[in-house]
């Protein structure tokens, strides 16, 4: 009898209060909800590029993204093409996916906002001429 | 002991609620952007024809916004053009808006605006421009401007 009572004690020591847990679970829920995006555009901004704000509430989708930044090194799906500023690469890339089946027509062009207007003309120019005519200018959301 | 029975019945088993949740916050986590991004269709620089059939009909409004440093210019026409001026500032694109709404007004069907920066103009500036062109907002009512953006080549 005297050890059934020891064992029955034993046991409930061991129970957790995990309410307090469960607070920072539920705090911590209010914040991921704020930040979820239905977009389906996943983007990974380059090093050194900032968004111009824009009062743009379209939604991004997935295709190529080009990335270029104010140092002109450019970027294509992640992947850091020049550091040069010479776009050849960039055009010998997008020439890979001429014959791709699943190549949509327009691209993601992500910029720096201090870039001038020379030289992204000269980006859109050669990108238009590997065959993307509609091209996707992804914008910072205003607040 | 009835009293016993009573206080056990008020624990919450509070486990799988957080299972559920525990899986949710790796759903959200992994969907999380922590800045908001969005997107602004425009067209890549071309040289726009107009067919002889198109000015027949009625002139097309050839619409056209020279973004230079300081200033906006808007230009319409073909034969005769017109051409108004607007600051860089908030409120200069705020007026610029409203002279865009007046044009679509009286050109309901028209769509192409043809953007046309100056060089050294920076990307920060062309795209308040853009968003101005594109859509406007009438007592609270969002209206659809001059939606097809063509940059000019």
């Amino acid at each position: 009898m005297f050890k059934n009572k020891r064992k029955r004690e034993k046991r409930e020591n061991m129970e957790l209060d995990i309410t307090s847990l469960l607070d920072i679970l539920v705090i911590l829920l209010v914040f991921l909800l704020k930040s979820y995006s239905a977009s389906e555009l996943r983007l990974d901004v380059a090093k050194g590029i900032r968004l111009p704000s824009s009062d743009s509430k379209t939604m991004g989708n997935h295709a190529l993204i080009i990335q270029m930044n104010q140092k002109r090194h450019i970027w294509l799906n992640n992947k850091l093409l020049d550091e040069s500023g010479n776009l050849d690469k960039l055009a010998q890339e997008l020439s890979k996916y001429k014959d791709d089946k699943e190549k949509k027509e327009f691209v993601n062009i992500v910029l720096d906002q201090e870039l001038e207007y020379a030289q992204i003309k000269e980006l859109m120019t050669l990108i238009a001429s590997n065959g993307y005519p509609k091209l996707k200018l992804i914008v910072k959301g205003d607040y | 002991m009835k009293a016993k029975k009573k206080k056990k019945l008020e624990k919450l088993n509070l486990i799988p609620i957080l299972d559920a949740i525990f899986i949710f916050i790796f759903f959200l986590l992994m969907s999380a952007q922590f800045i908001d991004i969005y997107q602004l269709e425009t067209e890549a620089p071309v040289t726009q024809a107009v067919s002889k059939e198109e000015i027949k009909d009625k002139e097309p409004l050839n619409l056209k916004v020279i973004i230079n440093d300081k200033n906006v210019v808007i230009k319409t026409g073909l034969s005769t053009s017109k051409s108004k001026s607007f600051d860089s500032t908030e409120e200069g694109l705020k007026n610029m808006q409203q002279y865009l709404t007046k044009l679509k007004k009286s050109h309901p069907k028209e769509k192409t605006v043809t953007i046309a920066p100056k060089n050294k103009v920076t990307y920060k500036k062309i795209v308040p421009v853009i968003d101005k062109v594109k859509t406007a907002t009438d007592k609270g009512i969002a209206i659809e401007l001059f939606s097809l953006v063509v940059f000019e080549n």
